[in-house]
């Protein structure tokens, strides 16, 4: 074929067919959705409150989401609701609050798309996240001390944000563990994510 | 004949839309593009079978060729070092 | 050497020997293509020296990231290394550094020598590299320090992108000038699939960019924009480039035409029709819409068509020439990563099949079918590329057999090493999350091995990429006695101007 022109138009058509499919029919069909209001008022999904809204942040910007996803299977296509991790799946109205959708790809972790439901104990996550080895022994999930601060106990008191860890992960005598901003927001996050409402369209069983 | 049967019947079970207003926009958008793209598709076979695209095909394929890189010899090897 | 495989110095014609030193009489051809070489020898070097530094970098990246899965603590402290950061980083720096530029390298050299004409404005692509390179530092600076955008393939903040795309539209400009420049007689295969490539990304990371990054759309479109961009950006820019060196390479080493010309145009529309709608069988079971995910599961067994194609195409032109892959090192790489093509392409179409997309989905599965294609594929047909290239831009053969061994050893063996433990650690991963009354933790403990293997594979194809830019900085210094070898390496003679 010696034919740039026919080439070319080829080129477009084919690619353009993909692009109208792909990228601007979803676009069209589900690119603004409304939330619901159920009988009791509720809006859903639930808005992030601005602290939840700084923890998303956090998430995007130390890449959670290359080993967590945040995504619910329906029965047929994986064991998600079987294993305890949402009693529904998950659809595209539940993720409109979020600025960055992360679905993931990858489950090194757990999936996290009810965490706000499953793990309410903010302690626990300040632990976790300061060294995951604190709570999970064996995790490979990597430490994130860098989201707290290591600072000495003033006055023999210590505050009451330091979280309590004790034994080998436990800090220098004197010294406490408190999280940054960075970590409280990122917890806010964590909490908030809940997808176990009922929707219209996705009803739970 | 059953295969006929299960189609018609599926068929009658789907809800068509009664008129335009009912239909959702990128469903014209999505078979309209399929319609299109596939008639221009058997329309651009069409016209380069015409116009001979499709004979001697084989004649472009030695195009990488040349006088004194011709088809039959090895342009490539491991080097070999040059015996003194 | 065998006496059916004619060697290129014993076929010139007029060939005369005076004494020790060997001097060809050129023809018209000979003088022709070797000018058209030299055109482009230094946008061609610029590209093939990035590429090769980010290689080098990409993989460190690669080390550790794979040391942080089984093993948390490596380098816990830094911030700036964790996990998911390390891992962006080295996604960027491998395919936008060493896999772009590679094959734009690759890309500028065959469509010169397919067009039959020098090299127009040079300063396009070299002020291209420059942008490119610039970019991609940026943006895995940013990455690293607190501003990635934590968007599979699009982590790079928006700070760096826009150099990225500009530096593109210069190559995309340069590709049609070299269009309405040439002067062959037909187009080969090669440079429809090089246009095609050089044609779609730009509107690909357009798209991507203007719809994720500077005005993300709500919601779970998202998901949809972000992984037609992905998806695409493997199969209609990595995978065209990849398949128009297959298709020069093999007939042109080897010295015999594609099996089936007729074939290959098979192969290249049906891939312009089929694969740009894939995308969505990374969502399966995902919140969007179901009809996306089954079309784009039809167009991943639709690929069966085009796949097959250029398997059969390859593996026939090669059939009875199998022996020169003894020989020829450029060979080597260019049929294993054709074969691996075939084979991380039929992988794929199975894992669209959404009884075992619920098994793989989510486990490391999919990261060894990625480097099944975007390194045994992509990744070897590029060293071959460059094993065929570079000689011939710097008029010096390689210096070592021994090092260009190594090198293919090394990663050979370290990325099926990698590749199988991803596979058979990801199927095992996949059935124990598939069983719900498995617990987690002990699924974690599962993959361990599986995981150190992947370090140590990492470590091989770390040590075969030290040699290859060992033996590449060895050829840009000529370091060595000067050799013979049939790619053009006596002293060039164009009555009396060395070439």
């Amino acid at each position: 074929m010696n034919r740039i022109p026919l080439v070319f138009i080829g080129l477009f058509c084919t690619f353009l067919f993909s692009w109208l499919g792909l990228v601007i029919s979803p676009f069209v069909q589900f690119g603004k959705l409304q939330p619901y209001v159920n009988d009791d008022g509720e809006v859903l999904p639930h808005p992030l409150n601005g602290l939840a809204q700084q923890g998303e942040l956090v998430y995007v910007a130390n890449g959670c989401v290359y080993c967590h996803s945040q995504q619910i299977r329906p029965a047929q296509t994986g064991s998600d609701i079987e294993r305890g991790w949402g009693n529904r799946q998950t659809v595209a109205r539940d993720y409109i609050n979020f600025k960055t959708i992360s679905l993931g790809t990858m489950r090194t972790g757990p999936d996290l798309a009810n965490t706000g439901v499953r793990l309410r104990d903010k302690q626990w996550h300040y632990k976790h996240l300061y060294n995951p080895q604190i709570t999970t022994p064996g995790s490979t999930m990597p430490p994130f001390a860098f989201l707290f601060q290591k600072r000495p106990i003033l006055d023999g008191k210590s505050s009451v944000d330091a979280i309590q860890i004790e034994g080998a992960y436990a800090p220098p005598a004197g010294y406490e563990i408190v999280p940054t901003p960075q970590a409280i927001a990122l917890v806010e996050y964590l909490l908030s994510l809940k997808m176990n409402y009922p929707l219209p369209e996705a009803p739970v069983e | 004949m059953s295969f006929i049967t299960i189609i018609a019947t599926s068929l009658k079970q789907v809800e068509w839309p009664t008129s335009i207003n009912d239909v959702n926009p990128f469903f014209i958008v999505i078979i309209g593009g399929m319609l299109f793209f596939g008639a221009s598709a058997l329309w651009a076979f069409y016209w380069a079978a015409k116009k001979g695209h499709f004979e001697n095909f084989q004649r472009q394929s030695e195009e990488i060729f040349a006088k004194d890189e011709p088809i039959g010899t090895v342009t490539d090897q491991f080097p070999v070092k040059k015996k003194k | 050497m065998k006496n059916r495989f004619k060697l290129l110095s014993a076929s010139a014609p007029s060939e005369v020997h005076t004494g020790g030193a060997s001097t060809i009489h050129l023809t018209d051809d000979k003088i022709e293509r070797a000018e058209i070489d030299k055109s482009t020898r230094i946008p061609v070097l610029i590209y093939y020296s990035s590429a090769i530094f980010w290689l080098l970098f990409g993989t460190l990246m690669a080390i550790i990231a794979s040391i942080k899965l089984h093993t948390p603590s490596f380098l816990g402290d830094y911030s700036f290394l964790t996990f998911g950061l390390v891992r962006s980083a080295h996604l960027n720096a491998v395919a936008y550094g060493w896999g772009a530029t590679a094959g734009i390298g690759t890309g500028i050299w065959l469509f010169s020598r397919l067009c039959r004409a020098k090299l127009v404005n040079p300063i396009l692509p070299i002020i291209a590299a420059v942008f490119w390179n610039i970019g991609i530092a940026v943006g895995i600076y940013g990455i690293l320090s607190g501003d990635s955008r934590s968007i599979e393939w699009l982590e790079a903040p928006a700070y760096s992108t826009p150099l990225i795309f500009l530096s593109f539209a210069l190559i995309s400009i340069w590709g049609v000038l070299m269009l309405f420049k040439r002067k062959c007689a037909h187009l080969y295969v090669s440079i429809w699939y090089l246009f095609a490539g050089f044609f779609w990304f730009p509107w690909l990371y357009g798209t991507a960019q203007v719809m994720l990054i500077m005005e993300p759309v709500q919601g779970t479109v998202q998901a949809a924009v972000n992984w037609w961009y992905a998806h695409n950006a493997l199969g209609l820019f990595f995978t065209p480039i990849g398949l128009a060196s297959a298709y020069y390479f093999i007939p042109k080493i080897i010295g015999r035409p594609v099996h089936s010309y007729y074939l290959s145009i098979i192969g290249f529309w049906t891939l312009a029709l089929f694969y740009s709608w894939n995308g969505m069988h990374h969502l399966i079971g995902g919140p969007i819409p179901v009809w996306m995910v089954t079309a784009s599961i039809v167009a991943s067994w639709m690929m069966i068509i085009p796949v097959i194609s250029t398997a059969i195409n390859h593996h026939m032109t090669m059939k009875g020439y199998f022996e020169l892959l003894k020989s020829s090192p450029a060979l080597r790489f260019v049929v294993f990563g054709a074969m691996m093509y075939t084979a991380s392409s039929l992988q794929g179409i199975t894992m669209a099949f959404r009884d075992l997309n619920k098994i793989t989905h989510f486990t490391q599965y999919t990261v060894g079918h990625a480097h099944l294609g975007l390194y045994m594929f992509y990744t070897m047909m590029m060293f071959g590329s460059m094993y065929y290239i570079v000689p011939r831009l710097v008029n010096w053969e390689w210096p070592s057999s021994t090092m260009i061994k190594v090198h293919f050893w090394c990663t050979a063996l370290g990325s099926g090493l990698m590749v199988g433990s991803l596979t058979v650690g990801g199927l095992i991963q996949g059935l124990a999350l598939y069983d719900a009354k498995i617990p987690f933790m002990a699924i974690v403990s599962l993959m361990q091995p599986f995981l150190i293997f992947r370090s140590i594979s990492g470590i091989m194809i770390a040590i075969g990429h030290i040699v290859f830019g060992v033996l590449f900085i060895m050829m840009i210094l000529k370091v060595g006695s000067k050799q013979s070898g049939p790619t053009l390496l006596n002293e060039v003679e164009n009555g009396g101007e060395k070439l």
